[in-house]
């Protein structure tokens, strides 16, 4: 049965056709996000795996070698089943240093570029049998379909589609790191049409050929000697093909680059853990109904395409297309994508340490026309590989080759994560000797080029041995290289960042840059102005760093960003030898102060991969810190070159200066008072050290200092805690101020009493000048004589009373007193202030009010208040006292037509030492005072302002106190002539 | 540590004790055994992946 070839081309076109529109339309984001990234559309795209050797020359396995041909699923089933052992370590290592393939992991952690060199072109000798496989299992299935086609040609004319595919959807980024969205949903989709075509074509076999699970049954039971095949004991040293499918998994570059260049969701890959194996089970189920369809309708004359060949024995056109187009998506799948992932290897490790960047030219844009390049190049390689070469043998013997080849890279990647001591001298002797063992027991054999005894036609035999011996060659050499050539102090750094569960240390090494135009300079002559700038700026963005200075940590904290984001772009060696000219020799000084912060920073990022003692460790650290953080007193760690190492919380609110900005930061390079308080402290011998003044923004501030030297930790540094004393010392002022003031009163109340005495005299005197002359005149001058030494005397009593107020133990006789002669009484004494009230004070308060209280300390509340009103009030206004009376109560209002009191104020009010007035005019002790002695009094007192709310201004004090019961029989008490009463 | 430990033992098993893997394929079963097999441990896997996830959420 023959196919016209315009039907076969129709066909085939539409069937590639339909993957550039998936391609497209997913670039041009026309399809919802949600489908793009699901973990589903992941699992399948790493369905890449199932090749064309996997789609047709997996029944020539299954023929000849019954259940030996489940090794190839099942050993990447153990890979993916065992995720969390290898696959995804690596995904976190790539993530965390940007790199994109496996050279760029073997040169990351050996620290070496020839180690990449020599795995990329290792990887490409050994992927071109594979990518021809691929070409020559269209080629040959083609003729198959319609015999007027020459395999060379559909070689051509496949090649050509797929070049371009892979120019058009595989290079659109300049970064390696950067997704292909395209790409891997054309690929998902691929992987999903060869599977649903397998199992579409095993139903028809199951159920049209065999006649059901039953007649297949009956079959086999017709038939012992099929499932005697399928069971047939294979030959010796199988097992080890198992393993080297294990390593196919993750090291061909194909599924490197789905898995972990591509930047899959972890959570994808988790998935993937399960469900690939899946997808390979399923793939895995179809071959024994077909295979025995294929026998039972004697459609097996060769073998490896019995799949295309059943169709075309059953004169059933629709299963050969079936069988056709899964071909096609297995092959072209696998070429599109080991492509893309030779070209990035090629780029980073062949090319750009030979080719320099021309000048003038745009360097992303270059880049991807060098990859481009390289794609076409690689696609010419494997045409070039099939045409001369792959053609003469049959599919499962070069997948043999290739799949024996990518099992010496398994040692390196077990090594990368688990074995630090691994060196890359071991490496680069280990991979020698497998690679060596791998060429003289098969390669050359299969070429023709050695005699080795080994049948050509039958390669599996003898392949095993030389898989298992080249593995043990390699392995053994690279452990005995390594112990006997240990790797320098820059790989065991590198080993330390790539082991399981481990953090990278922080490097000793020092930078020397100002600020980010230091980078710029330096990446410029390789990457051009334009370019270089665009990643420094980049970098910047990322650690939200701004542009210009930068502090020394932030110098390095930059440098490893760049590092990283330049690996995805150049690879890592290239990125490493490009940054490396800015870094200074470490010195010898062993624990620095940017390693404690890198190490916390590291440790924040890390925390959720910790398990066991080291997480139990870490939340140890986390409480400590947290403690030191928040303590309310200020703490700050050096190290022996003065360097902070670390500032907590309650410093940053003293200074103003944030932990990010001191860290790392030497004491003298602090701003000023700050470097200078702490330097010359530090300095000195003395641990501690009393209220120190500085001015901070105008405002005297004091600080104690003490320190504690750290002469047992790694640091050998000091402890610096500087506790502020302002609130202490100013409280110490106002009560130091206070005391002066209470002095001078008690000085002022024994002065009025001595002047009493002369001034008791002068007034006898003057009275007796009435009895000594009777002119009128003298008579006239001893009465204004006695009157005024009334009024001195009326002031020495005033004076002498208010001097006993402020008493501290309480009203000690409450008497009953009327509260309009006390007011009138503080009026009095108000207005005798020197500077004058010029404020009208008028009392309004019932004259009959009577209440129980201490006159003195009723006589100082209102003095106070009257005096604050008239500090407030304007010249010429009124100052209002009025009183309110019910049952039980009675309420004084001094109200004032004052600027008021501000809102956030009136809380603060009655707090001692609390004053908005000039320094030296209030001492804050008045209001505080007047709370106390009308608490006293069993009263309240509250304050409203603004008490004018329409004008806004004003305020007005309501003193509530227990209103005296029988007022009314209570007899107004004797005054002394003054208007005072009590 | 339990996970280098656990790779070394699958390792050593896959490459060690090759008569379990031919016990698995190679031994009189019904023709589906290792199919059943497979697919119990892909379940297993399934439940321990979907464990971890709902647990970490």
């Amino acid at each position: 049965m023959n196919f016209d070839l315009s039907t076969l081309l129709l066909l085939g076109c539409g069937y590639l056709l339909l993957l550039f529109g998936a391609a497209w339309l997913t670039e041009r984001k026309r399809l919802p996000d949600r489908l793009i990234h699901h973990p589903l559309v992941h699992v399948l795209a790493l369905g890449v795996f199932a090749s064309a050797w996997t789609f047709y020359g997996i029944f020539g396995v299954a023929h000849q070698s019954g259940y030996l041909y489940l090794v190839s699923y099942l050993g990447a089933s153990a890979a993916f089943l065992l995720a969390p052992l290898i696959l995804i370590p690596i995904l976190r290592i790539t993530r965390r240093h940007q790199l994109s393939s496996l050279a760029d992991l073997f040169a990351f952690r050996f620290r070496s570029g020839r180690v990449g060199t020599l795995t990329t072109l290792l990887m490409l000798f050994t992927s071109l049998p594979l990518i021809s496989i691929q070409i020559q299992a269209l080629a040959d299935s083609l003729p198959m379909l319609n015999p007027q086609i020459s395999s060379n040609q559909a070689a051509i004319g496949f090649c050509a589609v797929i070049a371009l595919f892979t120019i058009l959807f595989g290079a659109r980024h300049a970064s390696l790191r950067n997704s292909h969205n395209g790409l891997i949903f054309a690929i998902a989709t691929e992987s999903l049409v060869k599977l649903l075509a397998l199992l579409i074509i095993a139903g028809y076999a199951l159920f049209a050929v065999l006649d059901g699970p039953s007649g297949l049954i009956d079959w086999l039971s017709e038939h012992p000697e099929q499932l005697q095949q399928l069971r047939q004991p294979p030959v010796d040293h199988w097992q080890v093909l198992l393993l080297a499918f294990f390593a196919c998994a993750f090291v061909m570059p194909h599924m490197f680059h789905v898995a972990f260049t591509e930047n899959l969701p972890t959570e994808s890959l988790y998935r993937a853990s399960w469900g690939l194996p899946l997808f390979l089970l399923l793939l895995a189920l179809a071959v024994p109904p077909i295979l025995w369809a294929a026998i039972k309708s004697n459609a097996i004359d060769n073998p490896e395409y019995l799949v295309i060949q059943l169709g075309q024995t059953l004169q059933l056109p629709w299963l050969s297309l079936l069988a056709f187009i899964g071909g096609l998506s297995a092959a072209s799948g696998i070429i599109i994508v080991a492509t893309v992932a030779l070209a990035s290897m090629l780029q980073n490790h062949v090319v750009l340490p030979l080719v320099k960047v021309p000048d003038n030219v745009r360097f992303y844009a270059w880049l991807l026309w060098v990859r481009r390049l390289i794609i076409l190049a690689v696609m010419l390689g494997s045409y070039l590989f099939f045409h001369f070469i792959g053609h003469r043998f049959a599919l499962n013997q070069l997948g043999l080759l290739a799949f024996i080849a990518f099992l010496q890279f398994l040692p390196g990647v077990l090594v990368t994560l688990y074995w630090p001591a691994a060196s890359r001298n071991g490496f680069l002797a280990g991979v020698g000797a497998g690679f060596t063992v791998w060429a003289l027991g098969l390669l050359l054999p299969m070429m023709g080029a050695l005699e080795t005894g080994m049948d050509p036609a039958r390669p599996a035999e003898h392949g095993y041995q030389i898989a298992l011996v080249s593995l043990l060659a390699n392995s053994l050499v690279l452990v005995t290289v390594s112990l006997l050539f240990p790797g320098r102090r820059e790989e065991r750094q590198a080993a330390e960042a790539c082991l399981l569960n481990a953090l990278p240390r922080p490097s000793d090494q020092g930078i020397q840059v100002q600020s980010d135009a230091d980078f710029v300079n330096r990446l410029m002559p390789r990457l051009g102005e334009n370019t270089a700038v665009r990643e420094v700026r980049r970098a910047l963005h990322e650690l939200q760093l701004p542009v210009g200075r930068l502090s020394p940590l932030d110098s390095l904290r930059l440098r490893a960003q760049l590092e990283q984001n330049l690996s995805g772009l150049l690879g890592p060696v290239e990125a490493a030898a490009l940054l490396q000219p800015l870094d200074t020799p470490a010195s010898s000084g062993g624990f620095k102060a940017r390693n404690v912060h890198l190490l916390e920073q590291q440790l924040e990022a890390y925390d959720q991969r910790l398990s066991g003692l080291a997480a139990e460790l870490d939340q140890l650290r986390r409480y400590h810190r947290a403690t030191l953080q928040r303590l309310p007193i200020g703490v700050c760690t050096l190290d022996a070159e003065q360097r902070i190492l670390f500032w907590n919380a309650e410093l940053e609110a003293y200074t103003g200066l944030t932990s990010d900005s001191t860290l790392g930061v030497l004491l003298d390079q602090l701003p000023k008072p700050w470097s200078e308080l702490l330097e010359r402290f530090a300095a000195t011998d003395a641990l501690h050290q009393s209220a120190e003044c500085i001015e901070l923004e105008g405002a005297q501030r004091w600080f104690s200092l003490h320190k504690a030297r750290l002469d047992d930790t790694p640091a050998q540094g000091v402890v610096l805690l500087i506790e502020e004393e302002t609130q202490h010392q100013l409280m110490a002022r106002k009560l130091a101020h206070s005391e002066r003031l209470a002095s001078i009163g008690r000085f002022a109340a024994g002065v009025a009493h001595e002047i009493g005495n002369p001034v008791t005299g002068i007034a006898c005197l003057a009275q007796n000048l009435k009895l000594e002359t009777e002119q009128p005149e003298v008579l006239e001058t001893g009465d204004q004589i006695v009157d005024q030494t009334r009024r001195i005397n009326r002031i020495v009593q005033s004076l002498i009373r208010f001097a006993h107020t402020g008493r501290q133990e309480g009203p000690g006789h409450l008497e009953p007193l009327n509260l309009f002669s006390c007011i009138e009484e503080a009026i009095h004494l108000v207005t005798l202030d020197r500077h004058g009230r010029q404020q009208h004070f008028v009392n309004n308060v019932d004259q009959k009010l009577l209440i129980q209280g201490d006159l003195q300390l009723l006589l100082q509340v209102f003095v106070n208040l009257l005096n604050n009103a008239s500090d407030a009030s304007p010249a010429e206004s009124d100052i209002l006292i009025d009183s309110e009376v019910n049952e039980h109560s009675s309420r004084i209002l001094i109200t004032d037509e004052g600027c008021g009191i501000p809102e956030e104020h009136l809380e603060q009010l009655f707090e001692p030492f609390f004053t908005t007035k000039e320094p030296g005019k209030g001492t804050g002790l008045g209001l505080p005072l007047v709370y106390n002695i009308i608490t006293q009094h069993y009263g309240s007192i509250e304050i409203v302002s603004p008490a004018n709310k329409k004008q806004n201004k004003g305020t007005r004090v309501i003193i509530t106190l227990p209103r005296l019961q029988g007022s009314a029989s209570a007899e107004q008490p004797e005054a002394d002539g003054e208007g005072l009463s009590g | 540590m339990i996970r280098h430990r656990l790779l070394l033992l699958t390792l050593a098993a896959l490459v060690l004790i090759p008569e379990l893997i031919d016990w698995w394929l190679f031994s009189d079963h019904h023709w589906s055994a290792p199919f059943l097999v497979w697919a119990l441990l892909i379940l297993i896997t399934a439940a321990i992946e979907w464990r971890q996830r709902h647990h970490e959420l």
